[in-house]
């Protein structure tokens, strides 16, 4: 009786290591890595923090492997503590590029609406030079001229504030800073016609 | 011999219970090397294949493969994907049983890719700078050469609208090529360069227009330059397209003013009011100062001569303009001008102290011949004979 006592011990504490030693992937932490990188992609973490972005999911993929790297071994030596920690950098990565996105993207916002801001008060700027400019006949050719040119700029910022209402704050930028770098141009073309005007009288 | 069990005696081991001890240990000992013996001859899936594969894709997505060979990029991804999955389906089977072969292929196929993609992204990356940087320069500089044109030339409104779009977008090119965005860099120039390039065209169409003429202009510029060298007398020579006035004496050139014209300046005038300054042969027919003429000091030509008379009628016969239209007249060189516009009825416009000096090389009679360009057309007093100018009464 004694030794069938001692066999099924034996049994019982082998069955237990095997077990025990069966460690378990991290699944639920794979998972919640792998929505915080979605996340980090919906918020265009990939376009205004790349760096981070590129980090996070190098970090993803290097746990996914280590997780295959473990499976491979025997259950008994097992060990998903290496995958957690990637895992864990993963997560915090993703979590980071999100955040990184989101600060770079609110800056490039907020600088676009500056611009577009400025450009506003340009556009009138110009007009109100035109209305100063000389109009007789010297002058109504070239004004002519520079309002042909308004129109474009004025149909360059309707597109700048379509992209702004889209959320393509680097395309309302880029727009929003040339159009402000002609309608610079346009009023120094104007302010010099008027000093002349004015240089003569 | 009988065993007294108390409570807490362990009893002392029997002989048959040894043998059980012996046997399990056995039993284990056999078990755990059966186990090392089967993980020592198992498949070893391919670890450091796979690390490489991974490495790779990371390269190329830092050298912004994503950006510059997406495609190139997605395949390796997904070949990664293809390792990962085979050699998670491997580990499923019985240890003795694995075999990392498709793992390891994908691997490779991944490394292959990834390499390809990075190479591919950094020589995409240097090309499109390169395109974009030089397409800005060349789209620049082109502006650079039209604008004056532009600024000068009476141009349909749609067509300076392109113009100006194209300069909108050569700076948004200009604005995405800073923050090392080549790829929109190239595409907003390209926007650009077809617009200007547009534009251009709409320009050098008019001009094309403008210079078919070019013959009859070399004929009489050479023929006036030869009346001043063989009269040892002064002429005017007025170029429309560089907006510049020569004086010749003896056949050379001594002196030269910017000119302002009328607004539609572009094409020979054709009837009162077109805003158009006449090209022909003619001659100063009245010198005007003081209370004279509005415009400081003023030279007035014989226009309209017998071959505008002959053209307006022509055009008038082919109902190109209307039947009750006039030639106009009065057409004069004179004072007030340096506005910088196109400005005039259809005169030339000369800054006042100009004006002074023209007024005084010049007197009733002096030839004044007005051409579209003298681009092309030598200036030399030439072999040609001099003729006699115009219609009106010679001096």
């Amino acid at each position: 009786m004694k030794v069938k006592a001692l066999v099924t011990v034996l049994v019982v504490v082998f069955a237990m290591a095997l077990m025990l030693g069966c460690a378990k992937v991290p699944q639920q932490e794979l998972d919640a890595a792998k929505a915080a990188l979605d996340a980090a992609k919906a918020g265009e973490a990939d376009r205004y923090a790349p760096e981070v972005y590129n980090a996070a999911k190098d970090s993803l993929n290097a746990a996914l492997a280590e997780v295959e790297k473990q499976n491979s071994k025997f259950a008994l030596f097992r060990s998903f503590k290496r995958v957690k920690d990637l895992v864990a950098k993963a997560t915090t990565a993703a979590n980071d590029a999100k955040d990184q996105a989101a600060v770079n993207k609110e800056k490039t916002r907020v600088e676009a609406e500056g611009l577009m801001a400025q450009a506003a008060p340009a556009v009138e700027n110009v007009k109100k030079l035109m209305k100063k400019a000389p109009r007789g006949k010297e002058g109504k050719a070239a004004l002519e001229a520079i309002g042909s040119e308004l129109a474009a700029v004025e149909a360059s910022l309707a597109e700048a504030n379509t992209a702004m209402t889209n959320g393509d704050f680097l395309t309302a930028r880029d727009k929003a800073q040339a159009n402000l770098q002609k309608l610079t141009g346009l009023a120094d073309e104007l302010q010099q016609a008027i000093d002349k005007k004015y240089g003569r009288k | 011999m009988q065993w007294h069990y108390s409570r807490y005696a362990t009893p002392p081991p029997t002989k048959t219970s040894k043998n059980w001890f012996l046997i399990v240990n056995l039993v284990l000992a056999v078990t755990l090397s059966v186990i090392s013996i089967i993980i020592e001859l198992s498949a070893k899936p391919p670890v450091t294949r796979y690390d490489e594969a991974r490495k790779a894709v990371a390269q190329a997505r830092s050298l912004q493969a994503n950006i510059y060979a997406p495609e190139l990029l997605l395949t390796a991804d997904l070949y990664l994907e293809q390792a990962r999955q085979a050699w998670a389906s491997e580990n499923k089977r019985w240890i003795y049983r694995r075999d990392f072969n498709r793992t390891a292929q994908y691997a490779q196929k991944t490394i292959d890719a990834a390499e390809h993609a990075a190479m591919r992204a950094t020589t995409v990356r240097d090309s499109l700078r390169w395109v974009a940087s030089t397409g800005i320069s060349l789209v620049k500089k082109r502006i650079d050469e039209i604008r004056p044109q532009f600024k000068d030339m009476p141009i349909d409104t749609y067509v300076r609208q392109k113009f100006a779009l194209g300069e909108i977008f050569i700076m948004e090119s200009e604005e995405a090529f800073k923050r090392g965005d080549y790829r929109r860099a190239v595409a907003r120039y390209q926007v650009a360069a077809a617009k200007i390039g547009s534009a251009g065209d709409e320009v050098l169409q008019i001009l094309d227009g403008y210079f078919v003429n070019t013959a009859k202009w070399r004929k009489w510029v050479q023929e006036t330059i030869h009346w001043s060298a063989e009269n040892d007398d002064i002429v005017l020579l007025v170029d429309k397209l560089a907006h510049i006035c020569h004086v010749y004496k003896a056949g050379t050139e001594i002196a030269k003013f910017p000119v302002e014209l009328g607004p539609n300046w572009l094409g020979h005038k054709r009837q009162r009011g077109d805003g158009a300054t006449p090209e022909g042969r003619y001659r100063i027919k009245k010198k005007k100062a003081n209370r004279q003429t509005v415009y400081y000091k003023a030279l007035e030509i014989d226009y309209p001569n017998a071959e505008d008379w002959a053209q307006f009628n022509a055009a008038k016969r082919r109902g190109d303009i209307a039947a009750r239209a006039s030639i106009g007249g009065l057409i004069e060189v004179h004072g007030d001008g340096g506005k910088g516009a196109n400005w005039t009825a259809g005169c030339v416009a000369l800054r006042n102290s100009d004006m002074d000096k023209i007024y005084e090389m010049t007197k009733v009679g002096t030839p004044i011949t007005i051409v579209g360009s003298l681009r092309g057309i030598s200036t030399n007093p030439g072999r040609t004979q001099a003729v006699q100018y115009g219609s009106s009464p010679k001096p």
